[in-house]
């Protein structure tokens, strides 16, 4: 017995680095993936850089990236952790990666169809489009919305990460049902009421489908109270028949199984509503889960979305926006937001017959929040959000152009903390050679996730 | 320098002696008196940021360029030539587009221009200075632009040059199924006929001798190797119009002379085709920024220059393609397009860089009458 404690202590003092390791993996396996991702992972540090944390300029900074996330923005004098990566950035500024709001990137040609509301934008993405995307990347664009178009309700908007696939190509769908599109734009005046009323029309019936869908579940629900009550009488007379109730239960989960018999001696089945994935759709948008995105260049459309919003009460976004700031107090009042674009379809002044540049000046000045994205109708557009930003903000005393392409842009997107320069953010940034979008300054690096995705 | 013979003036609806009002009206102006204007930073004729500036005006020309005195008070901003907005749709009337015959090099595009049109003004606003205006290229030989400035208020046209250059067309519009020519090799052909038959007091044969500048509409880079080498036939380097195929034509240009007009520049532009003016000036070819204002914004000028910048275009290549390199282009270099001493002042104050997209212009001077300034602008010198 001696012999054998003895022979345990010396197992125990002989393999203390054994238990040790064992400990250490059992630690790991259970430690969630992500975290002990970012233990493990060599930090990232980007020195010698610019960045702008709210109105704080930091000069020299100190961006320490580890694994997907940024884990501190520190001050000059700041020593990198032991083991990091680290990328001068010689000077250059350090911003979140740019979010276009409204953008058409890698879409293949749509043709005009018919109002479906649940096609899926994200579906027409082409992540193969390298030339594409990698364009937009050196532009700093990290994160695309892309729209649906071509009907009235052309389909259901989605987000995209511009992150390379394990798979190849391009693209992370970080949400598939970011919005209804709907596109009140015609040529003649009988085309936009109808193309009104039509929208009208849909997101009524999405209500009427809710209500028909309820009453057939109360009418299912009183029709197996009805069945059972059958055949509690059926069994006070004895009638010992207990399959067939379980097959009236049945009955009424699956409209497929048929009885004559039953129905001539039993209550009425009700008839299950046929499923309308469009109808669904347009009732996320009632339960404002998802905006109503509606592309509306002209006053007197922008001012009909307005009442749609107002008469369903739901979340309107309005798209385009060319004439946004003739009816600026109107959009502050309902509380929509705007996400104006570039003129690469310019919208021509009916006076002056030029092209109309959005009055960018009265929107802030009615407190509207606007955003600015690369704009549907191209394929490429993405790449110029910055400077249709800076363009648009150059009209304007209050309006940051970085800004408005980063936070507001993933606030107008509803993507939390996206745009962010914090400790805690995603670590989707972009190294500029200089100035971003001045004359000369190039993208030198790009991150999403923590991982370079873009490197000059 | 003496400008003042080259800048005829045109009744348009009123009399001369309105032209005499114009000055007046724009008040504050640079030409009421001599005026000393120092700025924080200005575009050098090299189209580099050359910091800080000291002019003087007089009766609408720049009568000395210095730096200014220590101490001196400055405008904060950039200070450059005004913008040439090269074919242009700026006081067009009626459209420039007319199919009476294929060679029609007596058309002229001053028969469209309307001296009252609000567009003068409109432009003004934008920083452009002066216009090239162009007949639409719808004939092989289309006919003759020329350039005015933005300075029409009063109905009175600012005629800078009325003989910029002579238009060509090789693209589709200048086909005739019917008429003829039905192809780029008849037009070729009928353009180099046309060119060899002229006499040498037509406007076409002066064009052959060299004595009038050639512009060609190029829809294909095909089209415009071809115009490069029939012009190259009599000796000419003519300009060409063409952006798609800039980028493969650019390594072979080594001879050429001429200047490419490329643009409008948009964000929904192929990577390769904004390479394209990058790859031209790198190979030694000037550049001018088009930004067809008659349909797009008028920034698209800039927004051209701009996008250029960032796909390779130097800036200081990218700042000259709107002013000395457009002057160039409309023949009107010893007049306007760079801040020197004898040219007239045809000047734009901006908010910074005039190639960053968040700039805008704050005052606007066409032969030193200020057309333009920021609401927010307090009062000009």
């Amino acid at each position: 017995m001696r012999n054998t404690r003895k022979a345990e202590s010396a197992q125990k003092q002989g393999l203390p680095l054994l238990r040790w390791l064992t400990a250490l993996v059992c630690t790991v396996g259970l430690w969630p993936s992500a975290a002990s991702a970012q233990l493990f992972q060599r930090p990232t540090v980007i020195e010698n850089a610019r960045v702008v944390v709210g109105d704080r300029v930091i000069e020299p900074a100190m961006i320490i990236l580890r694994g997907d996330r940024i884990a501190s923005v520190r001050g000059p004098g700041a020593e990198a952790p032991e083991r990091a990566n680290v990328i001068d950035a010689a000077g250059g500024a350090v911003t979140p990666a740019l979010i276009d709001a409204w953008g058409g990137l890698a879409l293949s040609p749509s043709a005009d169809g018919e109002d479906a509301a649940a096609a899926m934008a994200h579906e027409m993405f082409d992540p193969y489009a390298d030339v594409l995307i990698r364009d937009a990347l050196r532009n700093g664009v990290g994160t695309v919305y892309v729209s649906a178009r071509g009907a009235a309700i052309a389909g259901t908007g989605s987000i995209i990460r511009l992150k390379p696939r394990d798979s190849g190509g391009y693209g992370e769908v970080v949400r598939e049902v970011a919005s209804v599109c709907v596109d009140l734009r015609a040529d003649t005046p009988a085309e936009r009421l109808a193309r009104l009323s039509g929208v009208r029309q849909a997101l009524r019936s999405a209500l009427d489908y809710r209500e028909t869908a309820e009453v057939y579940e109360d009418s299912l629900e009183t029709y197996l109270e009805e069945l059972k009550k059958l055949k509690d009488e059926s069994d006070e007379y004895g009638d010992d028949e207990d399959s067939e109730s379980e097959t009236a239960e049945d009955d009424g989960k699956d409209e497929d199984a048929d009885d004559d018999e039953k129905k001539d001696s039993g209550p009425a089945k009700p008839e299950r509503p046929r499923t309308d994935r469009n109808a669904e759709r347009l009732l996320q948008v009632h339960d404002r889960e998802i905006p109503l995105r509606i592309r509306a260049d002209r006053s007197a459309d922008i001012l009909n979305a307005l009442e749609i919003g107002d008469e369903f009460n739901i979340d309107i976004i309005i798209e385009g926006g060319a004439e946004s700031g003739l009816v600026a107090s109107a959009i502050a009042e309902h509380e929509a937001t705007v996400v104006l674009a570039p003129q690469t379809t310019p919208v021509f002044d009916r006076e002056t017959r030029r092209p109309t540049t959005p009055d960018v000046a009265a929107l802030d000045a009615a407190g509207v929040t606007w955003t600015v994205g690369g704009g549907v109708d191209s394929a490429r557009a993405s790449r110029g959000v910055l400077l249709a930003a800076k363009s648009l903000a150059g009209r304007s005393d209050k309006a940051d152009a970085m800004g408005l392409v980063t936070r507001r842009a993933g606030e107008v997107l509803g993507l939390d903390g996206a745009g962010a320069m914090r400790p805690g953010a995603i670590a989707d940034l972009v190294l500029w050679s200089g100035e971003p979008g001045a004359p000369g300054s190039r993208v030198m690096r790009m991150w999403l996730d923590g991982a370079t995705v873009y490197e000059r | 320098m003496n400008v003042e013979p080259a800048r005829r003036r045109i009744a348009g609806g009123l009399t001369i002696a309105a032209s005499l009002i114009v000055p007046a009206v724009c008040a504050p102006t640079l030409a009421a008196a001599p005026v000393r204007l120092v700025v924080a930073d200005h575009v050098a004729p090299d189209g580099t940021l050359g910091g800080p500036i000291a002019i003087e005006i007089d009766r609408g020309t720049i009568v000395s360029v210095g730096t200014p005195d220590e101490d001196e008070p400055a405008i904060a901003g950039v200070l450059s030539p005004g913008i040439i907005d090269i074919f242009s749709g700026v006081g067009v009337t009626g459209g420039t587009r007319d199919d009476i015959k294929p060679i029609a090099d007596d058309i002229t595009a001053m028969d469209a221009i309307d001296p009252l049109h609000p567009s003068f003004a409109e432009a003004a606003a934008a920083g452009i200075t002066a216009v090239m205006v162009g007949p639409t290229p719808s004939n092989p030989v289309s006919g003759l632009a020329v350039t005015v400035s933005t300075h029409a208020d009063g109905g009175v046209l600012d005629v800078l040059n009325d003989e910029s250059a002579m238009v060509f067309s090789l693209g589709p519009p200048a086909v005739d199924t019917r008429y003829g020519p039905t192809s780029r090799a008849g037009i070729l052909f009928a353009i180099r006929a046309a060119m060899e038959e002229s006499g040498e007091d037509s406007m076409l044969g002066r064009v052959a001798e060299a004595g009038l500048p050639a512009i060609v509409f190029c829809p294909d880079g095909d089209d415009a190797a071809q115009a490069i080498q029939m012009m190259g036939g009599f000796g000419l380097s003519p300009n060409i119009v063409h952006s798609r195929d800039a980028l493969d034509l650019s390594s072979d240009l080594e001879d050429y002379e001429g200047t490419f007009i490329i643009g409008p520049y948009t964000f929904d532009a192929r990577p390769d085709v904004l390479a394209g003016a990058g790859f031209l000036d790198r190979a030694g070819v000037r550049v001018v920024s088009h930004g067809a204002t008659s349909n797009q914004p008028y920034d698209s000028i800039r927004m051209t220059a701009t996008l250029a910048s960032g796909y390779g275009l130097a800036p200081d290549a990218a700042r000259r393609s709107f002013t000395s390199e457009a002057a160039a282009l409309a023949g009107v270099d010893d007049l306007t397009g760079s801040i020197r001493e004898g040219f007239r002042a045809d000047l734009v104050l901006w908010s910074g860089d005039p190639l960053r997209a968040d700039v805008q212009p704050q005052r606007v001077w066409v032969y030193g009458d200020l057309m333009y300034q920021t609401p927010a602008e307090g009062s000009a010198p």
